[in-house]
């Protein structure tokens, strides 16, 4: 027994004198690994570094990030980091533009309907200093096509270089707009550093990879390394702090203290509620703004209009159309934070039309909605609203608001995994009659297929279940033209057949201290931090 | 017994109350009794008369609440047990006084081995000794007791009823204590292991020179062991007197029925002989003398004040209003 | 001992053997499609299938368990997520540290504080320790860990500024996860380990103790404390275990990479590789653990390894 009140003992006096020496450790060693910057801030300001005048900026991301090799799954979460890390062969100015600019590509051209000619600057070289060359970007695109994360590089048939500095490209489609997916979207880094390590190759960035924790933080330094001259350097490429350091937040409340108390400068993808503290009249509003961008992501609002349904009675679906009071969605559901929808697709996205911004699209009004409800065959059913897991309280909302024109509505969340299968009707095993459904994209018409291409689903029918050809028809039409008829021809049909709306478009909130500005977002609508305005910070 | 300074243990109105849910229990109702340096005592009466009650309140090991002394002496040459000190007690129990309990199997300590448990008691009383020490003088009581050196090590679960109850002996007699309390020793074992058990206790006492008390139910154990008798009846001492005088002249009605109790071998009878009715509920005592209820000879005066405790023959005394030999019950 | 430890260490191997052929068939089971997680909505069903095929969820079960279990268990290959290709091992082997350190010092801190309260509470039963110790546990059970982590954070990081609030950077980074797990099962603990302790105070042996002229505090350290140890270390084997799973919610509070973090993104996003190899890495830490718990009950409890070792000898010769 003495022994065991010994070991008892022994460990008390560890655990005593370890919390004893806690707070004198603060500073313990400046060892390359640790951002001496986060530990030690003690609520206030900007912590800074080792070497005076060096600009250090820490990044809050919303979730966590493990991974940051080149080919991975796309993970929204991680974007900061591989815009930091990676470049592609050309960018555009943004989401809708479909006017490419160059980056690691020089420039490209058609040389038949599905082949391109593609030539890249002669003295692009990584961040360690290998030189890119065709042989490279071909050896690039092949791996990424064999792991299969990114649906687009499916349409490559082939690609060869045709000499050290061009290639070719063929696709098995003649879409410009698949091309300037593949042109946007592929990283680019040298064969031999990615064979010698895939999961934390390189990239042609001016940043370096110095130190990491996966799952917790990833340090990137500015080497003074970059291949490109100052004035052919694109906006998304400008590297305007020394060192950033991302930090893996995944609960929201603590990035509100992080940002709080200094432990990081710049938080990306904030929550709404959240980020009204740091805005206008917030309870943190000194020294913080709040940088607010229209993301190409929007939630819509589909029905089942197979024979099971009764949704599949046009009156009722424009009763209920009618019904949904979106300004209150986003007020309520958003904070304010996103604009209601006047197409399926966010108004970001390349194709969509100005005009549809004017128009009525399904503006709340009780009254249509009990016109249209008295000329449909609904007797008091109850019907099937359902959604995956994130959705929980915008279907409450919208199940009040259906309640108040006298349609009685139950509702089911799923988890995501589950709510992939669930989500198509007609396959016999879903029972909803109507559901909501997120969708990003950076075409108008990618979005669209999404939803109404028969080739995704199982079916072989749209998601809706959909028996109508000339609504596949229209779609096709439009994704192989991109001609702005045909998109209006398209979006014109969806509505007058109310088969489904645009209930809002969220926008993305960014936090940041004061003294950075004009956060940079690319061609995809994500925050490249240090493509920022640092011109004022510390 | 003799009124002299040879007496070893003396208890005086002794008094000791059980308090729960405010009910009180009176378990002990001024008892007095005196035992000299190597005589034995037996205390003799049913279940619940308070007989435990007495030999724990002599070791000061009964729990605080709900029990409580409420008044009294006990004398251990000439010092008052009840006004000494936590420390000094701890000095008593184990080292002058040791106790002996009934239940063998739940007494020793199931986690640790029997030859340590004998040793814990040896340091405490003998601070100067050392581990080893200490091991060889619990080795010697184990021996003492019958049970071979090489079992030292072992747990109590090897261990038989029987020998456990010797473990307890050879624990209770390793300090040479001067007064050795007896609680049902035997009462637990069967009865070709009670009489080898008895037996040793009477050596160990004759080795040593023990004072004893020995708390029976069972008469024949009475005349095996002890040399004076006190019959304990709803806490009180009814009948006092040597051995001798109990057994051949009984003058308390009670001690008349208990005796008369034993079933005899040679004598065939339809139903064995009780004594009629019940013990009397301990937190509602009868007035007057606590046996009224169940006692055939009981008369008016009986049921009222405090019977006084007379000597009825030299050295025996009596608590009754009307003592009389060889009555029947 | 030695041969009974051995015998339940190979005990062991057709327990997780067991454990990862119910995991693969659970999984195969679940609705939920990897290969379309992966792509995301954008593909077509003929990309899903190359997917699923490239991914080699087309060929028959028994064909990918025996495939999965030859590189498990002969090669400790337990494959890449289907994200990314970082080898699963690796990320284990950096997160797995970072979980049994919370949960084993959170083990610890609810020992050291559990115990003593306990004891204290039970030798003074119905006085002040005692209800101190029924209020305490009553909140401890009733308040989440999340509540309890919100609390810490706000109070250390947010207005004192002592201690970081998230991160692995430092070991300082521990102290606070390591307190909301701790007292939430230490207030079960405490509980248990009063009730275990109120029993055994009670006992013959414990009179006896007393009537040897044992001090009162050694009586309840050195009689009491092991006989009522026996169901509170039941008690804390089960702690630890919850620890494990309940890391979950304190790592992502904390924003600590480890196993429940993993597991659970995996989950969402049937990353099978990922669920499976944790699991067998997570079944066979448990099932040390358990062992070690009963090695412990050998190790207090004379009459347990009696029963451990078959002899129980006993000898009636009088």
């Amino acid at each position: 027994m003495k022994r065991k009140v010994l070991s008892v003992l022994l460990a008390a006096v560890m655990t005593l004198s370890l919390a004893a020496c806690g707070s004198t450790a603060a500073t313990d060693g400046q060892s390359t690994d640790t951002a001496a910057a986060a530990e030690d801030s003690t609520g206030g300001e900007a912590s800074d570094e080792t070497v005076s005048g060096e600009k250090v900026v820490n990044v809050g991301l919303g979730g966590s990030v493990t991974d940051v090799s080149p080919y991975k799954a796309p993970d929204v979460i991680g974007y900061p980091i591989q815009f930091t890390m990676y470049e592609t062969l050309f960018t555009t100015s943004g989401v809708s533009s479909q006017e490419t600019l160059p980056v690691v590509g020089k420039s490209w051209e058609w040389i038949d309907d599905t082949t391109v000619s593609i030539e890249i600057f002669d003295y692009v070289h990584d961040v360690d200093g290998n030189p890119i060359t065709a042989a490279d970007v071909v050896f690039d695109y092949e791996t990424q096509k064999a792991a299969a994360t990114q649906t687009d590089t499916a349409y490559i048939e082939s690609v060869t270089a045709t000499g050290d500095y061009t290639l070719e490209l063929k696709l098995t489609e003649a879409s410009e707009s698949t091309l300037i997916k593949l042109l946007t979207h592929v990283n680019i880094v040298n064969q031999a550093a990615y064979e010698a390590d895939p999961e934390t190759t390189p990239g042609t960035t001016a940043y370096k990879l110095t130190s990491y924790t996966s799952g917790s933080e990833f340090v990137y330094e500015k080497t003074g390394n970059y291949w490109q001259t100052e004035e052919l350097t694109v906006y998304s490429s400008q590297a305007n702090v020394d060192k950033v350091v991302f930090q893996c937040i995944p609960e929201k409340t603590q990035m509100t203290i992080a940002l709080e108390t200094g432990e990081i400068q710049m938080a990306v993808g904030v929550d709404g509620m959240e980020a009204l503290r740091f805005d206008e009249g917030g309870e943190n509003e000194e020294g913080f703004t709040v940088d607010s961008n229209s993301g190409s992501f929007s939630n819509t609002f589909i029905f089942n209009v197979t024979e099971d349904s009764l949704c599949k009675d046009e009156n009722l679906r424009k009763a209920i159309l009618y019904g949904i009071d979106r300004d209150a969605i986003v007020s309520i559901i958003l904070s304010g934070a996103g604009v209601v929808a006047k197409d399926m697709a966010s108004d970001q996205l390349a194709g969509y039309n100005e005009e549809w911004l004017n128009e009525d699209y399904y503006s709340y009004d009780a009254d249509k909605a009990a016109e249209f409800l008295a000329q449909s065959s609904y007797n008091g059913e109850t019907l099937r609203l359902e959604s995956d897991s994130s959705n929980g309280a915008l279907l409450e909302l919208i199940q009040t608001q259906l309640g108040a024109i006298g349609i009685k509505v139950e509702i089911q969340t799923f988890e995501n995994a589950l709510w992939q299968e669930e989500k198509v009707a007609g396959t016999g095993e879903s029972n909803w009659d109507m559901c909501v459904d997120g969708v990003g994209g950076s075409l108008v018409t990618n979005t669209w297929k999404v939803k109404f291409n028969p080739d995704n689903f199982s079916t072989g029918l749209p998601q809706n279940g959909s028996t109508d050809t000339e609504l596949v028809d229209l779609l096709l039409q439009a994704a192989s033209t991109q001609d702005p008829a045909d998109l209006d021809a398209f979006h014109d049909y969806v509505v007058d057949n109310a088969y489904a709306i645009g209930l809002y478009a969220p926008a993305d909130k960014c936090v940041t201290v004061d003294t950075i500005s004009d956060i940079c977002y690319n061609h995809m609508g994500y925050v490249v931090p240090c493509a920022s305005n640092f011109d004022a910070y510390q | 017994m003799s009124e002299n300074k040879n007496r070893f243990l003396s208890v005086e109105d002794l008094v000791v109350e059980y308090t729960s849910d405010g009910e009180v229990v009176h378990a002990v109702n001024g008892v007095s009794f005196h035992l000299e340096k190597g005589k034995t005592l037996g205390l003799v009466g049913e279940t619940g008369a308070g007989k435990t009650t007495i030999a724990k309140a002599i070791m000061r090991i009964l729990q605080e609440p709900p029990a409580s002394i409420k008044g009294g002496k006990i004398l251990l040459d000439g010092v008052d047990l009840l006004k000494l000190d936590k420390k000094e007690m701890y000095g008593i129990r184990g080292g002058k006084i040791s106790m002996i309990f009934q239940d063998p199997m739940t007494s020793l300590n199931p986690v640790h081995k029997v030859g340590e448990q004998i040793a814990e008691v040896v340091r405490i009383h003998n601070p100067e000794m050392n581990k080893a020490q200490a091991r060889q003088r619990a080795v010697e009581m184990l021996e003492r007791v019958g049970i071979p050196a090489e079992r030292y090590s072992e747990y109590p679960h090897q261990f038989s009823g029987g020998m456990k109850q010797r473990v307890v002996i050879a624990m209770a007699l390793a300090c040479n204590p001067e007064l050795l309390l007896a609680d049902e020793p035997t009462s637990a074992l069967d009865v070709t292991i009670q009489a080898e058990v008895l037996a040793m206790i009477k050596k160990l006492r004759d080795e040593f020179d023990t004072a004893m008390i020995m708390i029976t139910h069972d008469l024949g154990i009475v005349a095996q062991v002890c040399d004076d008798v006190a019959i304990v009846y709803a806490g009180e001492i009814v009948e006092y007197g040597t051995k001798e005088e109990i057994y051949t002249h009984r003058f308390h009605p009670y001690t008349a029925g208990l005796f008369g109790a034993i079933p005899q071998l040679d004598v065939r009878v339809e139903r064995l002989s009780a004594i009629k009715g019940l013990p009397p509920d301990p937190t509602n005592l009868p007035e007057g003398c606590h046996f009224h209820p169940r006692c055939p000879y009981a008369t008016e005066e009986c049921k009222k004040g405090k019977i006084p405790f007379a000597q009825v023959r030299p050295g025996h005394f009596c608590r009754c209003v009307h003592p009389e030999e060889g009555r029947i019950m | 001992m030695v041969k009974y430890t051995v015998k339940r260490l190979l005990l062991m191997i057709p327990v997780v053997l067991g454990v990862t052929i119910l995991i693969f068939l659970l999984l195969s089971l679940v609705p939920g499609d990897p290969a379309k997680l992966v792509l995301g909505n954008e593909a077509t069903v003929e990309m899903v299938e190359m997917k699923r095929s490239e991914m080699g969820l087309d060929k028959p079960l028994i064909v990918r368990m025996l495939t999965y279990m030859k590189d498990v268990f002969l090669r400790l290959d337990f494959g890449t997520s289907y994200y990314n290709t970082t080898p699963i091992i690796n990320e284990i082997t950096a997160r797995l540290p970072r979980t049994m350190t919370i949960a084993g010092f959170g083990i610890l801190l609810t020992t050291i504080l559990g115990i003593p309260l306990g004891i204290l509470a039970a030798v003074n039963q119905n006085g002040i320790p005692d209800r101190i110790c029924m209020i305490l546990s009553m909140i401890g059970v009733a308040l989440p860990e999340f509540c309890v982590a919100m609390v810490l954070v706000t109070i250390f990081s947010s207005k004192l500024g002592w201690l970081p609030p998230y991160g692995v950077k430092t070991w300082t980074c521990y102290i606070m996860p390591v307190i909301a797990v701790g007292l939430n099962s230490m207030a079960g603990l405490a509980r248990n380990c009063r009730n275990c302790t109120l029993e055994a105070i009670r006992s013959d042996y414990v009179t006896t103790a007393r009537s040897k002229g044992v001090k009162e505090w050694k009586v309840i350290l050195h009689h009491v404390l092991p006989n009522s140890l026996i169901p509170v270390v039941t008690s804390l084997g089960t702690s630890f275990a919850n620890m494990m799973g309940g890391a979950i919610v304190i790592e992502n509070v904390f924003s600590i990479p480890g196993m429940g973090q993993y597991i659970v993104t995996a989950i969402n996003s049937r990353d099978y590789n990922v669920i499976q190899g944790s699991v067998i890495v997570l079944a066979i830490i448990f099932s040390l653990i358990i062992l070690l718990i009963d090695l412990i009950y050998a190790y207090i409890d004379p009459r347990i390894k009696a029963q451990y070792v078959g002899t129980g000898r006993r000898k009636k010769t009088q």
